[in-house]
């Protein structure tokens, strides 16, 4: 989209011209999809964020200084829409013990780049603060300071909950690699057994047969 | 060494996802949530309201001043000093219970279905006439609507003298200044009695009893009636040097007021240029409406109404060339991939104008109108079609979103030719200036063009 275009729907939007609201809820669905889905546990949760996000777009487009990018606005209010649905969450969030994060002791990556899917399945399955903590940090490039103001929180529970994160996350890749290892030596032995037996068998019948 | 390594875990995953938006299609069903979210399009029901608004405004103002014309009195009588009486009926009954009349102007205004008891002096009570046919006596000639005759329906008077033997108002005798003495001044007191008193005369309107002396005086020595029998017969002598009855200036009833006419309704068709900035390069439109005119003087009138436009037009929009372009009233910064724009735009308008006008010249059946107003917008639907240098053109339909109140400025030149009474040919240049941005795209969008039409005049001011 070019940049007249954009500005096109941004003023059709500021006028509440449903038409230009659709087509620039479309053209940015995507990007801000991305974003909700990295906070959450699954699509129906970031659809719900995204849909905050926009109604929040759509409603303070005069405060948008066209002087800035565009997708750089959208993109922080759909992390501050994350952050707040968050925090109103944290009652419920799935707190896990420090220990149960074991440092599995895994530093080697897999080699071969991993399914986008995959990557996004392992940051759902972090529970909310660690997730929360990891985006802000990893993706969006947040210091453990400004994280902690932003979740009110400690430096050091910022800088903890990454380090749970990125366990976790080491883990969930081990167990993937682990589940790929174990398929592949299944077969092996398989493999194994049955030729042991096609080897074994006669080696019997011989004996017996003596 | 271990943060090494959660670097590359955490590019790891920085690198599998910065793409994710590219890998989430678009699902309607979020949007269909967005919807509510964001309420009923509050935008379409705010312009059919506003719409609605205006409009019931505008008629309520014509139902205003029609009423108002059709409503003042127009019968400006200039007989006020005159004694009108009206009699439908007067049965010159003996008895004293007669209604009560109306007193118009504050003189003497009978309008007795029982009409009040003559006493001519006699004690006999009046039963000459059992009914009198209407008749309007002016107090300044005592003259009568139509057969102009001079029965004195309403001084007991009344019989169906005028009728059988009519007594012109040339011939009727009665002195005006007499009669003024012994009855108008005590017409308006309401004696019970109603006995008239020759000292003091008490004519009351209810009961009016004329004494023989008055009517002696009056030289009214016979009066015809019916029933000769029952009423003397009263011979009213020409005496023209001291009692003769000055006819009334005017007419009094079914006067047809002959206005000049004060309200012209046209319609007016025009082809017209459309343009943004200036009608250079501008499209051809059309328009169609009515328009109502109201005179205030003889120089001064106002109009409104409203119109049917269709406007289309066409500019272009963006600059590769600057670095900085302004905008619907912001100033942007272009990027690299900034593309110049040629937009289509069509436009289905509803223009209602209030304009005052100003004869410059109006001699026979020429006339010359200066005029000036606003005009309001009211876009029914808006079609913008945008072609791109660097991507695909784009379309948009717009309906019933954008409204301009009092928002152009409108000029115009009408010369009118009376082709017949009431109907004229008009033709009318005009021009349209906006003072706010028009539409969607927020254009300086203006119109000139000459339109033609026929106008009828009519001032709708006829009463009996």
């Amino acid at each position: 989209m070019g940049e007249a275009e954009l500005l096109q729907l941004v003023d059709g939007c500021r006028r509440q011209n449903r038409a230009d609201q659709k087509m620039l809820y479309k053209a940015f669905y995507g990007f801000a999809m991305g974003i909700c889905l990295r906070y959450t546990h699954n699509r129906y949760e970031a659809s719900e964020i995204m849909n905050q996000g926009f109604l929040k777009v759509f409603t303070n487009l005069d405060k948008y200084d066209t002087n800035r990018p565009f997708k750089a606005w959208i993109g922080r209010i759909m992390m501050n829409t994350a952050i707040d649905h968050y925090r109103s969450n944290l009652k419920v969030a799935f707190m896990e013990d420090i220990d149960a994060a074991a440092d599995i002791g895994h530093d080697d990556l897999p080699d071969r780049k991993m399914n986008y899917n995959d990557l996004l399945a392992m940051i759902q399955r972090l529970p909310n603060a660690y997730r929360t903590v990891f985006n802000l940090f990893v993706i969006d490039g947040y210091s453990h300071e400004e994280i902690a103001a932003m979740l009110n929180i400690s430096t050091g529970t910022s800088k903890s909950n990454l380090f749970k994160a990125r366990e976790k996350l080491k883990k969930m890749i081990a167990e993937a690699e682990l589940t790929d290892g174990r398929s592949g030596s299944g077969t092996h032995d398989h493999f194994v057994s049955i030729t042991a037996v096609f080897i074994g068998v006669p080696f019997l019948i011989n004996i017996i047969t003596r | 060494m271990k943060s090494e390594n959660e670097k590359k875990l955490d590019q790891f995953f920085k690198d599998g996802l910065t793409d994710l938006e590219n890998h989430i299609s678009f699902r309607e069903e979020d949007w269909a949530k967005m919807q509510k979210l964001l309420g009923p399009n509050r935008r379409d029901k705010g312009a059919v309201i506003w719409f609605y608004r205006i409009a019931t405004g505008i008629a309520a103002l014509l139902f205003l001043l029609l009423g108002w014309q059709f409503l003042k009195p127009v019968h400006q009588s200039r007989q006020k000093p005159n004694l009108e009486v009206r009699t439908k009926s007067h049965p010159v009954n003996a008895t004293p219970k007669s209604q009560h009349s109306n007193n118009q102007y504050g003189n003497l205004v009978t309008k007795g279905e029982k009409a009040g008891t003559v006493n001519t002096g006699s004690p006999r009570p009046v039963n000459a006439a059992p009914k009198s046919q209407l008749s309007d006596i002016h107090y300044a000639g005592l003259a009568t609507k139509g057969k102009k005759t001079g029965a004195v329906s309403n001084y007991g008077l009344n019989s169906p003298a005028h009728k059988t033997a009519p007594i012109s108002s040339n011939t009727l005798i009665a002195q005006k200044s007499q009669f003024q003495n012994n009855i108008l001044p005590t017409s308006r007191q309401n004696n019970a009695n109603g006995v008239a008193n020759e000292a003091e005369p008490t004519a009351n309107h209810k009961n009016v009893k004329l004494q023989p002396g008055f009517l002696a005086a009056s030289g009214v020595t016979g009066l015809q009636t019916d029933t000769p029998a029952a009423l003397p017969a009263l011979a009213i002598n020409k005496a023209p040097d001291t009692l003769k009855i000055n006819k009334p200036k005017e007419k009094h009833t079914s006067v047809a007021v002959n206005m000049p006419p004060r309200f012209t309704l046209a319609v007016l068709t025009a082809p017209d240029i459309n343009g943004v900035g200036s009608l250079s390069g501008g499209k051809l439109g059309t328009n169609a409406g009515l328009l109502f005119t109201v005179k205030l003087g003889s120089k001064w009138s106002i109009a409104s109404g409203v119109a049917y436009a269709v406007k289309p037009y066409g500019y272009a929009f963006g600059s590769s060339n600057s670095s900085t372009y302004t905008y619907k009233g912001y100033t942007y910064t272009s990027s690299a991939n900034a593309s110049n724009i040629d937009v289509y735009a069509n436009c289905k308008v509803v223009d209602i104008p209030l304009n005052i006008n100003y004869a410059l010249y109006n001699k026979g059946k020429n006339s010359f109108t200066l005029g000036t107003g606003l005009s309001s917008y009211f876009m029914l639907h808006e079609y913008y079609q945008f072609n791109y240098t660097n991507s695909p053109s784009r379309s948009i339909n717009i309906s019933n979103q954008n409204r301009h109140p009092f928002g152009v400025v409108n000029l115009d030149v009408s010369y009118s030719r009376q082709l017949s009474p009431g109907l004229s040919l008009i033709v009318q240049p005009y021009y349209k200036l906006p003072i706010t941005h028009i539409g969607y795209e927020k254009v300086n969008l203006q119109s000139g063009g000459v339109a033609v039409g026929f106008g009828w005049s009519f001032s709708a001011l006829r009463i009996k």
